[in-house]
């Protein structure tokens, strides 16, 4: 991707008014009490909580929802406090400070959820290193700040009770919808195979369910099942279409395929329509007898395509079930169901992050090199400020923190528009300050305002969001009786000394795209490996089931190879044959590998 | 180099495909031969690509393996068929990716293996 595309790029699949909406209100409702009660200063505190968890909230299954924004708050309240004591100490700050941001680098190496929660927590902890507590006044403020988190999290999920599966619905809408697409389009080998992101969005998205044995979370996950099995039969119709299309184009068992993959992508969306809009489809009862005629057909032509016959009868028992499923409240057939998620105990899912961390913990890694990186950074940015004395020095580090990125172009990117963003949003405050009157009222709704686009379309683009995020601040200041010109001159000048310490920082220790491209790419042949020795097994031996390899070897958390989705943990790099490995194979590994 | 994976993924899920659409059949000796080889190449060219050595010479000859292959059964056995004409694909997108991995090395340009 061009730099100036990254830059000027406008995703309007991010904009997302509902949680803007939400986000908004818990924001402003600690204001205006704060100012209905004449205790602003506390309000700040509760309203910066709750825009600092606002970023973790999004359009995720509930439970997910619930545990990050929870985090984030426990998150906030440790940053806060953290902040607020050692601001007292010079010498101990700025090791906190680059202790803290060595920490939100290497959660790089787990999730961006992770990583995005260790930048808010280090964004925290150096703006309330600025302004030093004793231990009993930082920890009220840290109370403040998770009691804000915690309004932002239960606004979040506030339709939990009524809207349960909501998300998880609206995740297999998508997958159906994608099938429906892929089953009339022209299969392309160069391109990864249909509806790979949407499967595993589905996935990620059911895996909330995996402590749920109700009867509406059973069949959700059986509606995955089923359009994880479809989704493999279309595969090899569409690859037979191409075949026959090329042998015998004017035969009737093309025609007969062509018909079949029209009348199947309108059931899947039907099937799509209905999960998100829960009224089933009439006309999808008549079009899966007319898919059962088509197979018929095609065994009474006697045409040479046992393949096609076979995917087409097993496709349309999948598609009845799934509608089934989708229009009934109670489950047929739950004793099929085979595909349980089975929930890791908590003390492998922490060996795992673990070992994950401790991978990374090397140079080669770029997790790693960034977390140093950003340690280094963060610590000079707070020393600079502090040892200048220059006024409201922490967006200097702070500036560090949300500009640095383990990779250039991000960071570059990501410099430029937090500059331009800034002055634009010191234009916006200007304007509203001198246009607005005075009145609390009215600036809370401007400052309401300003969280509101932030929230809708800061995610569509960073500009907008670091413009409305600039307005917002130097009013919130305003309102705590600073003068917007003062906020003005010193947010410009530490967000220029910021940047240029992180474009610094890259230019004499890069991480290239590229050389994060071949750890990609290694990491995806060897999820591919892994997948193919469960089907390898499974033509070995006939008689176990694929889902018994599969699950035993190809399909755990994040190493799903048929949805290409690269694991985030750092592979290993031994050179043993890998478990299972044949006689044959482990006899002749070393030599093959040296 | 990802549009070969990408067809080398697409093989394999047909593979997995065709395991629920057609009739088993005990597999052939060079079946598992052609697997283990499999195997090994993915293992060498991710290896390369965490900066291990790479040598045109040192992996495993897939194309022979899969000449065995094609040559062992009765082809007319629905399931053969299949494995046959699938593993072909697989065969040729290691033996292409192998090659723009070597071929990226020797000129220079993007990876440093």
């Amino acid at each position: 991707m061009s730099f100036w595309h990254r830059v000027l790029q406008f995703q309007k699949e991010k904009i997302a008014p509902w949680i803007a909406l939400r986000n908004t209100l818990g924001f402003a409702l600690p204001l205006a009490a704060g100012i209905a009660l004449g205790s602003i200063p506390a309000a700040l505190i509760a309203s910066i909580g709750a825009l600092n968890v606002s970023y973790s909230d999004s359009h995720d299954p509930y439970l997910q929802r619930a545990r990050r924004m929870l985090a984030a708050s426990a998150l906030v309240g440790l940053a806060v406090f953290a902040g607020a004591v050692c601001g007292n100490h010079q010498v101990l700050a700025v090791p906190v400070a680059g202790a803290w941001a060595f920490a939100a680098g290497m959660l790089v190496a787990l999730s961006t959820t992770a990583a995005d929660l260790g930048i808010m927590s280090l964004v925290t902890l150096v703006v309330f290193a600025a302004k030093p507590l004793r231990p009993e006044s930082a920890a009220l403020s840290s109370g403040l700040a998770v009691g804000g988190g915690l309004l932002q999290t239960a606004l979040a999920l506030a339709f939990w009770p009524i809207r349960r599966y909501v998300p998880e619905r609206r995740a297999l809408a998508g997958l159906y919808a994608e099938l429906a697409r892929a089953a009339v389009a022209q299969p392309d080998v160069r391109e990864a195979p249909p509806a790979s992101a949407q499967s595993t969005e589905a996935q990620t998205a059911l895996a909330s369910l995996a402590g749920d044995y109700s009867i509406e979370g059973e069949r959700y996950r059986m509606l995955l099942s089923q359009a994880e099995r479809a989704r493999l039969g279309l595969f090899a119709l569409g690859r037979l279409r191409v075949r026959i299309a090329r042998e015998a184009p004017a035969s009737a068992a093309a025609g007969l395929l062509e018909r079949y993959l029209e009348v199947a992508a309108r059931v899947l969306q039907s099937i799509g329509d209905a999960l998100v809009a829960p009224q089933p489809s009439q006309s999808a009862r008549a079009q899966l007898d007319e898919l059962q005629a088509l197979a018929e057909q095609l065994r009474a032509a006697e045409a040479p395509l046992p393949d096609a016959r076979l995917q087409m009868d097993a496709i349309t028992g999948q598609l009845r079930s799934a509608l089934e499923l989708t229009a009934s409240t109670t489950v047929a057939g739950l004793a099929a169901f085979v595909r349980q998620e089975v929930r890791r105990p908590w003390r492998l899912r922490l060996a795992g992050t673990l070992a994950t961390l401790r991978a990374n913990l090397s140079l080669r890694s770029a997790a790693c090199r960034h977390a140093l990186r950003l340690a280094t950074c963060v610590a000079l940015g707070d020393a600079v400020g502090r040892s200048f004395a220059l006024h409201r020095s922490y967006w200097l580090p702070m500036t560090v923190a949300i500009v640095l990125k383990p990779d250039f172009a991000s960071t570059f990117s990501r410099g430029v528009l937090r500059l331009v963003g800034t002055f634009a949003g010191f234009i916006c405050a200007t304007a509203l300050f001198h246009l607005l009157p005075a009145a609390p009222a009215a600036q809370t709704a401007a400052i309401a305002s300003l969280m509101f686009v932030l929230r809708c379309w800061g995610p569509a683009n960073y500009g907008i969001f670091v413009t409305a995020v600039t307005g917002m601040i130097v009013l919130l200041i305003a309102m705590a009786g600073v003068s917007p010109k003062e906020a003005i001159a010193a947010r410009g000048f530490n967000t220029a000394i910021g940047g240029a310490i992180a474009l610094a920082a890259y230019w004499l220790w890069p991480t290239w795209e590229r050389t994060r491209v071949q750890d990609a790419m290694a990491q995806m042949l060897d999820a591919y490996r892994e997948y193919f020795r469960a089907i390898r097994e499974s033509y070995i031996q006939p008689e176990a089931s694929f889902d018994d390899a599969r699950t035993a070897r190809a399909w755990r958390p994040g190493g799903r190879a048929r949805t290409w989705k690269p694991p985030s943990t750092a592979c290993g790099r031994s050179l043993e044959p890998p478990r299972g490995a044949s006689p044959r194979l482990a006899a002749c590994w070393p030599v093959r590998i040296a | 180099m990802l549009a070969s994976s990408h067809r080398l993924i697409h093989a394999i899920m047909a593979l997995e495909a065709g395991l629920h659409g057609s009739q088993p059949a005990p597999a052939r000796a060079a079946f598992r031969r052609f697997a283990d080889d499999v195997e090994v190449t993915f293992h060498s060219l991710a290896g390369a690509l965490r900066g291990s050595p790479l040598e045109r010479g040192g992996l495993p000859d897939l194309r022979e393996d899969h000449r065995a292959l094609a040559h062992s059964g009765n082809r007319a056995t629905e399931r053969y068929a299949l494995v046959n004409v699938e593993t072909d694909r697989i065969a040729n997108s290691l033996n292409t990716l192998r090659d723009e991995l070597i071929e990226r090395r020797d000129g220079g340009t993007g990876f440093s293996l």
